[in-house]
Parts: C-alpha cells; sequence; structure tokens
C-alpha cells in the first residue's frame, strides 16, 4: 500500500524564504502612493469609524421595537406616577336647590332668595308639580313688574304654590324613579293638571254571597 | 536602521519618514508579499494594501514601546495582507472548487517513481510557484504557521477560523505543496531532455 510522505524539510524551507529579498524598484514609493497610500491632509482629521455589521444592526433594531412597544403600552395604560387612586365619583342627589337652579337657568328673571328662605324642617317637602307650577307662575308675571313687585309677586305665588301643594301632596301618583326621566324633560315647564281621585264603591255584598252559594 | 526609522516616524509621522520606513523594509516585504498571492501583480498589491494597513496600526496605537515596534509592524502587515486576501471574496471562499475543476492533468502522487525528486534541492523559484499555486485558504496557513512561525491558535485568531478548520487546511496545504512541486521539479526535469 502506498502512503503519502510527507518530504519536505519545513526549517529549511523556512530559512530560504526568509532569506529571499526583492530588489527596491525605484518607482516603489510611487507605485505605492497611487494606489495604496492616503493623503495626509486626511490623515490629520481622524473622524469616528463606526463599523456596523449584521449584528449590531440587528441588535440596535430589536432594541428600537422594544422602546416603541414599551412606549405604546405606557400610552394605552397610563399610570399615575404620583401612586394617589382616583377621586371618588359622588352620586348626585336631587333636591330642591337643584330644581330650582335649572329653572333660574331658564329664567334668569327669578328671585334668588325666593326657595333659599324656606326652610325644609318646618315645611313639607315639594313635589316636582309643584315646583313646575311655581316656575309657570313666575315666567307668567314677570313680563311686566318692576323688579320689587316681581319680588312680592314671587313670594305670593310661591305661598299659592304651598298651599297647592298641601292639596296636592297625598295625591300625588308618580313613582320615585320616574322622576328622573321627569327631570330631563325641564324644558317643557307646564302645570300638571291633577285629576282627582275617587274611592270607587264597594261591591255589592249580597250579590258576592249568593254567587259563591 | 528599521528600530530608527520607526522610531522617526513615530516621532514625527511624516511623509519622509514613511518613504524611508518603506524603502528600508520594501526587499524583505515584497518577498513576503509575493508568497503570500498567486502571482506577481497580487503581490504588489499585498504590498501596498500590507504596508498601509501596518501604518494606520502604527498612528493608532501612540504608547507603543520602540523594541516592540518592528514586531508589531510586521505581524500588523500580515493582517493587512490576510484583510486584503479576503477581501477577494470570489477568489478567497471558491477558488478551491474551481481550481479542481480547471486542473487538466490528473495528479497520482502514490504512482511509482523512477527517480524521485528531492524536494530540499529544490530551486526557491519552485518553491515559491508551487506554494503561489496553492489555493488562498492553504497558502495563508502554509505561510502563517510554517514559515513566519505563527502559532496555530494565533493563526486561527488572525485568520478568524476555527482550529480544525485551520488544522485542516494545514495538511491539505502540506499535500498539495508537495505535489504542486513535484509536478515543476518533473516538468523541469523533463524539459532539458526535450
Amino acid at each position: 500500500m502506498n502512503h503519502f510522505i510527507y518530504e519536505i524539510d519545513e526549517r529549511k524551507l523556512k530559512l530560504i524564504f526568509q532569506e529571499m529579498e526583492e530588489p527596491l524598484p525605484a518607482d516603489a514609493w510611487d507605485q505605492f502612493q497611487a494606489t495604496g497610500a492616503k493623503d495626509e491632509t486626511t490623515d490629520s482629521i481622524q473622524l469616528p469609524e463606526i463599523s456596523l455589521n449584521r449584528t449590531a444592526v440587528l441588535a440596535l433594531g430589536f432594541v428600537v421595537l422594544a422602546g416603541l412597544m414599551a412606549l405604546g403600552i405606557y400610552k394605552i395604560i397610563q399610570i399615575d406616577p404620583t401612586g394617589q387612586s382616583p377621586a371618588p365619583m359622588q352620586a348626585v342627589v336631587p333636591s330642591a336647590d337643584s330644581d330650582a337652579s335649572v329653572a333660574r337657568s331658564l329664567n334668569p328673571l327669578l328671585p334668588t332668595h325666593s326657595t333659599a328662605k324656606v326652610q325644609k324642617d318646618t315645611l313639607p317637602r315639594l313635589p316636582r308639580a309643584a315646583v313646575n307650577t311655581t316656575v309657570a307662575i313666575a315666567t307668567a308675571s314677570s313680563q311686566d313688574i318692576t323688579p320689587k313687585e316681581k319680588q312680592k309677586d314671587s313670594t305670593v305665588s310661591l305661598k299659592k304654590s304651598i298651599v297647592s301643594e298641601k292639596e296636592s301632596t297625598n295625591d300625588s301618583v308618580l313613582p320615585r324613579k320616574k322622576k328622573s326621566k321627569k327631570r330631563s324633560e325641564k324644558s317643557t315647564i307646564e302645570p300638571e293638571v291633577l285629576q282627582d281621585i275617587r274611592p270607587l264603591p264597594p261591591p255589592p255584598v249580597e250579590e258576592q254571597e249568593i254567587k259563591i252559594n | 536602521m528599521v528600530h530608527d526609522a520607526l522610531a522617526t516616524l513615530l516621532q514625527k509621522r511624516d511623509i519622509h519618514s514613511k518613504r524611508a520606513l518603506f524603502e528600508l523594509l520594501y526587499p524583505r516585504f515584497a518577498a513576503m508579499a509575493k508568497r503570500y498571492s498567486k502571482n506577481s501583480q497580487q503581490g504588489k498589491d499585498c504590498l501596498h494594501a500590507g504596508f498601509q494597513f501596518a501604518l494606520d496600526d502604527l498612528h493608532q496605537s501612540r504608547n507603543i514601546k520602540p523594541e516592540l515596534a518592528v514586531q508589531q509592524f510586521e505581524k500588523s502587515f500580515l493582517k493587512g495582507i490576510i484583510a486584503y486576501l479576503k477581501s477577494i471574496r470570489s477568489e478567497y471562499y471558491v477558488s478551491s472548487t474551481v481550481h479542481a475543476a480547471e486542473s487538466k492533468r490528473s495528479f497520482d502522487l502514490f504512482a511509482s517513481m523512477v527517480t524521485p525528486p528531492d524536494y530540499n534541492q529544490a530551486p526557491s523559484d519552485s518553491l515559491l510557484a508551487a506554494l503561489q499555486k496553492l489555493v488562498p485558504a492553504q497558502r495563508l496557513i502554509y505561510n502563517l504557521h510554517v514559515i513566519d512561525g505563527i502559532s496555530l491558535e494565533e493563526a486561527s485568531e488572525m485568520l478568524d477560523s476555527s482550529s480544525g478548520t485551520i488544522k485542516s487546511n494545514l495538511e491539505k496545504a502540506r499535500y498539495n505543496f508537495q505535489k504542486h512541486l513535484d509536478t515543476l521539479l518533473r516538468d523541469n526535469q523533463t524539459q532539458p531532455n526535450q
């Protein structure tokens, strides 16, 4: 069998090649300047060399993508940096003052103190219909009168409304839940005409007994 | 001489000191570039690229000791040659396949030889020609390890290759170098007879 035998003496080969020299041509430096040498002016200004290979570009792109995603998530979540919890929402409780303010907003000539002087403890609570009638009377009477007369008329009308309310407190049939719906219909300020509710006559007892028997 | 020229270049950093160093190192560096390349033209390009690389490396390293300057300059020159040869990607990475396809004559190293040539008595021209016939990857590792005496670990770092690839290329280079040298010596023996 034939085997490859490396017969070259590498030490001798090394000496031969290391002793090799090339003669220096006259235009060697000019050739080097023409092909390889850089200009001296460019050497004086050393610009920073940024080497961008594939790994660096991929890593940079990943970091930018992660940053954009984090920014988007932060904008969606809206983290409060102070750490305070938001103020709890308060339920709006309907009151007579709010009704008066609504009426005032509809007619700015209405006196402001007409409803404020009424004490809630002494007087029964006014239902919705009474307030509406008050507003209607006030709007009707406040067209051709002076402010002093307006004040007198408002007190008089308020007393009238209280009296009418006393009559109609027992007759108010509207359930409480529907009041909120009525409040939304504040634009139609018209006095309600309450119907007289009379008790039904009792059924004839004799006829029922006869039917049962 | 080289020490003084390098010291002058480190101090002045002007074009005259560069030229003095280039002309001083040219005979040796030109021979080195020639055996690292495939022909004399590529050898010139290798020389210019390697010298420029070494000059740039010297300018970047400011605090350099004069005793180590010559060794570092030579190593930078070799790195410049390697960078230049690897930059010719079409030649460096696929030339082995191309050479194998283009080989016209089949070579049988183990054929019975009546008078085997003495490789150690081969002329320097034949040695250089046999070395230049190697493919770039094999030529580089053979030059670095066998002739310039650089260790395999350092050569693998300089060539940016694994140690297994380096060893494999070195064995192939040894085989192919002897094969090319044998062919050249046989041709030289037959030509005078004709």
